[in-house]
């Protein structure tokens, strides 16, 4: 039996029924597995698609504070053991509430930013090939390949490259001379496999300067890559940094961008997009939860994502993002800078509408959620008994 | 209830729905407006349930979200 034949048709059998993607794919892969006939496919979905809409929340459910609830319960779990640091190999990452705290700042420089990088075909399969995208990302400092000598009565720097170091390394000579004539935009004399720095005036300090500045010099790979580890995962290479930058990662040969993540979530955004953000987020609290031992329904997460990410920015949860841009003064007010934030709306003239629920419960009156959201209407005529 | 063929979402009374037009009916019994079900029930609230199990509660809801559509991105959950 063709298998492909086989998946078509049970796809065509959920056209009626509004799944999600994950839930529908589940049921055809163990549709699949108990090679079901097309009666019996039928009835496992009608069930499931019952059991699906028993589990789906009722209109005006307080989605929001089961989220709150679902994640902060947990979370003082998490209190007692923060700044709790383990590794990806010898890389150390953030974890626990530090990071779960970053997530939902948005911390523009996470405290441990990192990468996963995988590799494309063929340079994922051998170690030599995975090295060689390696030396491509990680940043090499020039005091990694040479030796610098500061020559105070000549006025004078001398570069001394390591040949086996600029071998392993993968570079030449003349990269190195050309990269420290850009960097400090003098003329470099080559002398003997040696790199000369004349300095022109006779000031100590230009000296200094020079120095400082070709000892910092990233002579190649990627400025923010710190370090990389490779790593064997199933029967591929995959590469570890410490340090993240997507943009240019995305770039250098033989990278599977599509594979590719940092755990820096506004990079994320930056580069591949809100969507992209959202899911981002969502991984990365759940695995920061999940590394805890802690289990939150993924839905709350998704909340959480959504409300961070539904303008079409990323929004940090707090003062300066979800909760400082509602448009009730009031809400505004109740959760913090309460003078500050009646003090500004007052000046604007704002008018609050009491549409939301905090505002409400300010003024004591009924919410709309629950049964306070429920409008009731005459039936003036009833069939009676069914 | 069958597949995805109903538009209207929830298809049934929420249990909010439920609780509301219950309870609203209970006080209306308890303020003596008349029974519509013979029954032993003494209480009003007890009274109000029976009546709503047989669908003769002349009280039903106003939904704002009777327009409720499917969402069409599934991907994303």
């Amino acid at each position: 039996m063709n298998m492909s034949e086989d998946k078509v048709r049970y796809e065509e059998l959920f056209k009626d029924y509004n799944f999600p993607e994950k839930i529908k794919g589940e049921i055809i892969r163990e549709l699949e597995r108990i090679n079901a006939d097309e009666r019996l496919a039928k009835k496992v979905i009608e069930r499931c698609y019952n059991v699906y809409l028993k589990n789906l929340m009722e209109p005006g459910e307080a989605t929001g504070i089961v989220a709150a609830q679902s994640i902060g319960e947990p979370g003082t779990q998490m209190t007692m053991r923060t700044f709790h640091y383990a590794g990806v190999a010898e890389i150390n990452v953030t974890l626990g509430l530090p990071r779960l705290i970053e997530i939902l700042d948005v911390r523009k420089n996470p405290s441990t930013p990192m990468m996963t990088i995988r590799l494309t075909e063929e340079y994922a399969k051998s170690r030599e090939k995975a090295r060689e995208v390696a030396n491509r990302i990680e940043a090499t400092h020039i005091i990694d390949v040479a030796e610098i000598i500061t020559d105070l009565r000549n006025m004078r720097i001398i570069v001394s490259p390591d040949e086996k170091a600029l071998e392993r390394k993968d570079l030449k000579l003349q990269d190195l001379k050309k990269k420290i004539e850009k960097a400090v935009k003098m003329d470099v004399v080559e002398e003997d496999g040696k790199l000369i720095i004349q300095i022109e005036e006779p000031s100590y300090k230009t000296l200094m300067d020079v120095f400082e500045k070709v000892k910092k010099l990233v002579v190649a790979g990627i400025k923010e890559i710190k370090r990389v580890i490779i790593r064997k995962e199933g029967d591929e290479y995959v590469l570890y940094t410490e340090g993240s930058n997507l943009k240019k990662v995305m770039r250098v040969k033989g990278v599977d961008f599509t594979r590719t993540v940092t755990n820096n979530i506004y990079e994320i955004y930056e580069v591949l997009g809100i969507e992209a953000a959202r899911n981002a987020i969502i991984n990365e609290a759940m695995s920061t939860l999940e590394e805890q031992g802690l289990e939150v329904d993924v839905r709350h997460i998704m909340l959480v994502a959504d409300a961070m990410t539904a303008d079409g920015e990323l929004k940090q949860i707090g003062r300066h993002g979800v909760a400082g841009e509602k448009q009730s003064i009031l809400a505004r007010a109740a959760f913090e800078m309460t003078v500050n934030n009646l003090l500004d709306a007052a000046v604007r003239g704002e008018v609050d509408m009491l549409n939301g629920i905090t505002e409400n419960i300010i003024v004591g009156q009924p919410i709309k959620l629950g049964t306070g959201d429920v409008e009731l209407v005459a039936k003036f005529f009833t069939g009676g008994e069914k | 209830m069958r597949g995805g063929r109903l538009k209207y979402f929830p298809f049934e009374y929420t249990r909010f729905e439920k609780a509301r037009i219950i309870g609203a009916r209970a006080l209306q019994i308890a303020m003596g407006a008349p029974v519509l079900i013979e029954t032993d029930k003494q209480e009003p609230l007890d009274i109000a349930k029976e009546e709503f199990d047989r669908g003769i509660i002349p009280i039903t809801v106003k939904r704002r979200r009777n327009a409720f559509v499917w969402l069409q991105r599934h991907d994303l959950f």
